[in-house]
């Protein structure tokens, strides 16, 4: 390729400059709160949520993992961040598990042509567009009238499929929106079935899509509160917990909180990431690379 | 998209036939995930408009079909300063992410060369998405309070000898981190629009005389708007479901519909949290539709 791009560089290096100082900047912005954070979790026990550190300890996150000792005489949230945090998890394989399930059907639905595929698309949309309070608060009111108890499960699964599906779909359908079909073609004139096509054929090649997909549906359960706090009940998730933590005093305990939580979302993207630099599609046969997507 | 009537297979009887078989199949597939979203969508949506027709009671509600609950919020000052408020922080908020977010999308799309590093900056833009908002807005604390680090520096350097006090419980500063906090949503779809930009085009307007800012402001502008009316979507239904920001960064002195409706249900007035949801929804649906006017979101993925 030429280089289309080159007046920019000939002409306007000063802007070429700039640009890249104010990237930096912004990228500054986004982690260095994280970096503050993190420093400050390993505050000394006297010190305070802010600056300066009265030197340096682990005490923020042994209490973290013991919160019966003195919690309660400084005023802290008392909170169950261990067992609220193993609720966060089951719940968020669960929506991944069925909302990449439910993405990956919608998405091959939705490459063929059929009536009334339009307006699914947009009810599909529906789930992130309505504001996340009011999902909370229609769900609760629902399940408060038919007279079932809220649970951090049972009534949170709901609200939480409703706002990581749609995600999930979007993801699968610009993967499968840039899909050749000339191998799935290829293997149904060789004789495969429609099923068979599908698994030994399209999956395979879908694989770092619904890896996409899955990382979306985890994360976005795993943190979300805005739907959940009207409708987990008395048992809270991991961000309702944190949630609680800041409405009392709060103290370097939280960024404890915030730095494990962020170390399980890196590692997760971790995992992700590698599984989908490794289930990329590769071919098995010397000649094949000509005809992958 | 190829259909199967474009491109027949030849060995198969014929390309009609293929495409009702696959119409079949598409139908029978996306029946579960409609069935659920239909549910889940639909059960919110009918209980708010039901509930916000009951009638308020000390503790908890009544059945019934009464205006009260819509009577009462359109007459109270504070409510509707509160909608105004909410529409106020959504018109200074989308044009500051615009402004925040456009320039990383540009540096990256047309200066970044190699399409490794590309990809990592565009990574390291993202990956804050799937960390938890919660704890990002928290780790903005210790930064903007009164003894935080931003107040600490510049009086250590001497720019003022008092701290700011507009860093944290400001509107200024929860607007700024309300469009830090949700840029992914921004960056994400304005960078999608300006890759698919073919460079020929730009190669064109170029040796048409055009100088880099017109090609700028009358190519480049233009072709990215899908990308920019689903910037300005996403970020516009999150805003309005939102109600930890204000709580933290701004104070909670400045609240947004969201929070009316917790406080409501925190008070137990169901019927009227109900009301607040019901008018979030319907203001929201012409800037939804309004929106939608500028992109086809289908076609676009």
């Amino acid at each position: 390729m030429a280089e289309p791009t080159s007046y920019h560089v000939a002409k306007f290096g000063w802007v070429k400059i700039v640009l890249a100082i104010y990237v930096v900047l912004f990228v500054l912005m986004l982690y260095g709160p994280f970096i503050v954070m993190a420093i400050l979790s390993f505050q000394g026990e006297d010190g305070g949520p802010t600056f300066p550190m009265q030197g340096t300890s682990i005490f923020w996150y042994e209490r973290l993992f013991n919160p019966s000792g003195t919690a309660r005489d400084i005023g802290e949230y008392v909170g169950d961040f261990g067992n609220a945090g193993l609720r966060s998890l089951v719940l968020a394989l669960l929506v991944m598990c069925i909302s990449t399930v439910l993405a990956t059907m919608a998405a091959q639905a939705m490459r063929a042509r059929f009536l009334g595929a339009g307006p699914i698309f947009y009810l599909y949309l529906v789930g992130i567009m309505i504001p996340g309070v009011t999902v909370g608060l229609g769900h609760a009111l629902f399940w408060q009238g038919i007279g079932i108890d809220k649970h951090w499960l049972g009534t949170t699964l709901p609200v939480h499929i409703l706002w990581t599906f749609p995600f999930c779909f979007i993801v699968m359908l610009t993967v499968f929106n840039r899909f050749d079909r000339s191998t799935e073609e290829a293997a149904m004139c060789l004789g495969a079935n429609s099923w068979r096509t599908f698994w030994h054929i399209t999956l395979p090649i879908m694989k770092p899509g619904i890896m996409a997909s899955a990382l979306f549906g985890f994360t976005l359960s795993f943190d979300e509160f805005a739907r959940t706090v009207l409708v987990a009940g008395s048992q809270n998730t991991l961000p309702l917990d944190v949630l609680g933590a800041t409405t009392i005093r709060i103290t370097p305990r939280i960024f404890a909180v915030g730095v494990i939580i962020t170390l399980i979302s890196f590692a997760v993207i971790g995992i992700f990431g590698y599984l989908m630099t490794a289930s990329r599609y590769r071919p098995r046969f010397r000649g094949q690379e000509e005809h992958q997507v | 998209m190829t259909d199967a009537a474009q491109t027949p297979v030849p060995a198969l009887s014929s390309g009609m036939t293929l495409t009702k078989k696959r119409a079949r199949q598409a139908l029978l597939l996306v029946a579960a995930p409609t069935i659920v979203m239909a549910l889940f969508c639909g059960i919110p949506l009918v209980s708010v408009v039901v509930f916000s027709f009951y009638k308020p009671w000390a503790y908890g509600m009544k059945p019934g079909f009464v205006l009260e609950n819509y009577i009462e919020f359109f007459t109270t000052a504070t409510y509707l300063q509160t909608l105004g408020f909410t529409f106020l922080i959504a018109i200074i908020v989308l044009p500051l992410m615009v402004l925040l977010c456009y320039p990383v999308a540009y540096y990256v799309c047309f200066f970044v060369k190699s399409e490794r590093l590309k990809l990592y900056i565009l990574l390291l833009c993202i990956v804050p998405f799937w960390t938890s908002a919660l704890i990002r807005m928290v780790a903005w604390l210790p930064l903007l309070g009164r003894k935080g680090l931003i107040n600490q520096i510049l009086m250590g350097i001497g720019i003022i000898d008092e701290p700011a006090e507009i860093l944290l419980y400001s509107e200024p500063s929860m607007v700024f981190s309300m469009a830090i906090i949700w840029s992914v949503f921004m960056i994400g779809p304005i960078y999608f629009s300006m890759a698919k930009i073919d460079r020929q085009v730009i190669e064109a307007a170029r040796d048409l005389g055009a100088s880099a800012w017109t090609t700028f402001w009358r190519i480049i502008v233009p072709l990215t708007k899908p990308g920019l009316a689903t910037g300005i979507l996403f970020v516009f239904v999150v805003m309005m479901g939102e109600f930890a920001i204000q709580k933290f960064i701004g104070g909670g002195k400045t609240t947004m519909l969201a929070n009316v409706l917790i406080q409501q249900q925190g008070l137990l007035q169901w019927p009227a949290a109900s009301a607040v949801a019901v008018v979030m929804v319907l203001v929201s649906i012409p800037v939804i539709v309004l929106i939608f006017q500028f992109v086809n979101l289908r076609r676009e993925l």
